[in-house]
């Protein structure tokens, strides 16, 4: 079941791709404020690598992106993509207008492209993992001529049918339509596993068996297996993945030229084990539709904000209406409620019960989308303070020392306690009065 | 050819204008008032305060001020001269107001003690004479009821009203607005609630656990109720000294002082779609902002001694909106001043000068109010003026709120 829901979710991604929006130019980097991949010492393997093959750097501006562009119109002219495919494909391209003549020099075609915006770092990442699973490949040739082994009994998934595990992927995929790293993925899918280490035990496992019982050759079951002992190397965004959420979302409402500035959140990391920045996950966890659905709350929040006019009508008894017209920040705070309803009626929804929406994740889908801009973008995100306000740790702090203090000036000996009182009341009330918030229930003029 | 020398002479004495040096006030940021002497510009007479731009006469008088009259009288002429005449050019090269506003000739009477009358120019003298304020005058005519010889017709003018001591101190109410009374009320129910507290802890033990010896409860008892009794006291009496905490005097000398000539001048710039027969609190506070922003001073309308002993309006200060805001009664108050003049720091100075030119449009002389009409008006006009106009219009809307709206 799981093999045959991924094998769809392919069939959609790929479709995708054959759309006319994938555009390579649509790659470049025009969301991300910094790269977090690019190190110093990257600079200096760019430079070398120029110097080595003798590139005019202003051609090499000019002429680099041809590259990608080729690539992606044979992903568009195939309609079809795997990663490994993909990495082949650019890799040929970057042959044929001679950057490299070895694999390793992709780490510093690549890491230019990204230190021109010609890619993200979302885009570099994949890309980095292809070129070196293709190294660990070429190190590890010599040994695919004979089988690993892993002697290794499972306990788990002994009962497994090994016969029907391969149905659809017994041959070595061609990387068109058929993709090695997908049919690793979709064996591992099936099988049952405590943990990441015990994945790639159950997978070699049911690997060996298939060799023994002659479901896969030799060739197709070192390949499999190598990919299954280099797990970090095959993890994470799929090129089609990232392919279709680009042609299919990534500024899309944009009005006119992108802005030049970009967004730091976009590069904030929130795992720091696998380097995942926000942007990266938004591209991980949602579909291009979802994306556009979250983009869209946003964008119905800001046109009732930007709204000429509100009204609340009251449809009395006898059928005549009673209006109120709201005041402006009576619109915006309504729009912000209403914003904050939608999100978790999504969050519901069955198109989301996967995910648990965060807020950012709406302000990211929008500003992927185009629908709104940098300079926009740490405004919209402040949205969540009306309804989840922060306090800051010194607050906290300060509130925790209040609570003890007001307990020790009741135990204390008088006439210490009303002084102390007194003292801890006008502290407090001087520190309130600076931090204090206005409430609208507060205010005879505002019914909101 | 001699008609053609004739034609051009009179055509250029027609545009000869002079300079001539005056002392003047001078405030700018915040650093007080000081006395420099300044070059009057755009004069057209040489022994009178009559220029290209502003003619300067006294009381009802239709001849402008002569130079060689008394000295206390000159003083605030070639003041109001001077500072009119800076207000124009901010007008003109910072706001970029439209022309057609700043190139009428404006009459600025100094001294002057009657009331606006809409259908004659000037009530009876007798009629309820007025001093330590100062006035915009919409241009006018009287009506064709009006027996022809006595009919008149007048531009837009600026009234100095003069100085008159009033002892404020025997007028100041007991109501418990002073400092003192403040405090007291800010620490009453806090420490009554303590007392209380007290109180129903020993019950609480008397209860659990009770000894037989209450003394200790009826103590806390007495102290709770001796505090109620006590504050009540001391806040009741503490109000009576109201007139302890208020200057003894007021008075204003209006044309001495550079930010009511500035706040003047904002009217008549304004009146093209503020008409000055109202005062509202958006359309003062409208006008202070500019005062504001052409005298730099976040203290506006500060004492100068002998001239003015106004209280100042803080321009900084963050006080929350509350619906008395808008009563007309307020519109002396510095709410609007301060809202408008902290936007510059939400969207930058130039880009609010211009938002707030722009919003008298948007806006109704009597009916505008400050949380419906002035936030909807800025609003709407940022779209067309503001640099960044989705993202500054969050930014003041986030900002409206933080100011209780």
């Amino acid at each position: 079941m799981k093999l045959a829901s991924l094998l769809t979710l392919t069939v959609i991604s790929f479709s995708a791709l054959a759309d006319e929006s994938l555009d390579y130019l649509k790659l470049r980097n025009n969301k991300e404020s910094r790269s977090n991949l690019i190190e110093t010492k990257n600079f200096s393997e760019i430079k070398e690598w120029i110097r080595e093959y003798e590139i005019d750097e202003k051609a090499l501006y000019q002429k680099s992106g041809l590259v990608l562009r080729d690539a992606i119109a044979e992903v568009r002219k195939n309609e079809t993509i795997c990663d490994y495919g993909f990495y082949k494909t650019f890799k040929q391209k970057a042959i044929n207008y001679g950057y490299i003549r070895r694999t390793a020099d992709l780490h510093p075609f690549l890491n230019y492209l990204r230190t021109r915006n010609f890619i993200d770092d979302v885009f570099l990442k994949m890309m980095r993992k292809l070129v070196d699973l293709n190294l660990v490949m070429i190190q590890t040739r010599a040994d695919l001529t004979q089988s690993y082994s892993y002697p290794f009994t499972p306990n788990r998934n002994k009962n497994i049918s090994v016969l029907e595990l391969f149905d659809q992927i017994s041959t070595m995929p061609d990387e068109k339509n058929s993709c090695v790293i997908d049919n690793l993925q979709s064996i591992q899918s099936s099988l049952t596993f405590t943990s990441e280490s015990d994945k790639v035990k159950q997978t070699s496992f049911v690997l060996e068996e298939a060799l023994d019982q002659k479901i896969i050759d030799l060739k197709y079951y070192n390949m499999l297996q190598l990919l299954n002992q280099n797990p970090d190397l095959v993890s994470g965004l799929k090129v089609r993945k990232y392919l279709a959420v680009v042609s299919k979302t990534k500024d899309i409402f944009l009005k006119g030229e992108p802005t030049k500035s970009k967004v730091n959140l976009t590069q904030n990391v929130i795992s720091k084990k696998e380097m995942i920045t926000e942007r990266e996950r938004l591209y991980r966890v949602y579909t291009p539709e979802q994306i556009l659905m979250l983009s869209e709350v946003v964008n119905r929040t800001s046109q009732r904000i930007s709204a000429k006019e509100a009204n609340i009508v009251f449809t009395l008894q006898d059928d005549t209406n009673d209006n109120y017209k709201l005041t402006p920040l009576e619109q915006y705070r309504v729009s912000l409620r209403i914003l904050q309803k939608e999100m978790n009626e999504l969050k519901r929804s069955e198109l989301f019960k996967e995910n648990n929406i965060y807020y950012e994740d709406l302000v990211m889908s929008a500003f992927e989308t185009g629908l709104i801009s940098s300079s926009e973008f740490d405004q919209i995100l402040k949205f969540e303070e009306f309804w989840n306000p922060s306090v800051p740790r010194w607050k906290a702090y300060t509130d925790f020392g209040f609570t003890i203090a007001q307990t020790a000036t009741f135990l204390a000996p008088g006439p210490w306690n009303v002084v102390g009182a007194i003292a801890l009341i006008l502290t407090q009330s001087k520190i309130m009065a600076k931090d204090r918030q206005p409430e609208p229930v507060d205010n005879g003029n505002v019914v909101l | 050819m001699m008609k053609i020398f004739l034609v051009s002479t009179l055509l250029s004495l027609s545009s000869v204008v002079f300079s001539q040096e005056f002392t003047v006030f001078d405030r700018r940021n915040d650093s007080g008032v000081t006395y420099k002497k300044v070059q009057l510009q755009d004069l057209i007479s040489t022994d009178s305060f009559d220029g290209k731009y502003f003619k300067i006469v006294l009381g009802k008088n239709a001849e402008a001020i002569k130079f060689n009259g008394s000295k206390d009288l000159v003083f605030k002429a070639a003041n109001a001269y001077h500072h009119l005449t800076q207000a124009r050019l901010f007008w003109r090269d910072v706001i970029k107001a439209d022309p057609r506003s700043l190139d009428d000739k404006l009459v600025v009477r100094l001294e002057i003690t009657n009331l606006y009358d809409d259908l004659g120019h000037f009530a009876n003298d007798n009629r309820d004479p007025q001093y330590n304020n100062a006035l915009s005058i919409p241009r006018g005519e009287s009506p064709e009821f009006v027996e022809p010889a006595l009919r008149e017709s007048w531009g837009n003018e600026i009234w100095f009203r003069p100085k008159k001591i009033v002892n404020v101190q025997s007028m100041a109410k007991t109501l418990g607005d002073n400092p003192l009374t403040q405090s007291l009320k800010v620490i009453k129910n806090p420490l009554i609630d303590y007392f209380e507290y007290r109180f129903i802890f020993r019950l609480t033990e008397a209860l659990i656990a009770p000894t037989g010896n209450y003394s200790e409860l009826s103590d806390e008892f007495v102290k709770f109720l001796g505090t109620i009794a006590l504050s009540m006291v001391v806040i009741n009496s503490s109000q009576k000294l109201d007139p302890l905490f208020v200057e003894k005097y007021f008075y204003i000398d209006s044309a001495a002082v550079p930010e009511i000539i500035y706040h003047e001048y904002a009217h008549v710039i304004l009146s093209d779609s503020l008409q000055m027969s109202h005062s509202t609190p958006v359309i003062e506070g409208m006008a202070d902002y500019f005062a504001t922003a052409l005298a730099q001073n976040t203290k506006m309308y500060d004492h100068i001694k002998g001239f003015n002993l106004s209280e100042p309006k803080n321009v900084a200060q963050k006080k929350f909106y509350t619906h008395w805001d808008e009563s007309n009664d307020a519109a002396n108050g510095d709410f609007v001043i301060s809202l408008l003049w902290q936007i510059r720091g939400v969207i930058g100075p130039e880009v609010t000068n211009k938002l707030i030119y722009e919003s008298r449009k948007s806006l109704s002389t009597n009916s505008s109010s400050i949380s419906d009409g002035l936030i909807r008006s800025l609003l709407e006009n940022c779209s067309k003026v503001c640099r960044d106009p989705m993202a500054d219009r969050l930014k003041l809307l986030s900002f409206f709120q933080s100011r209780g709206f």
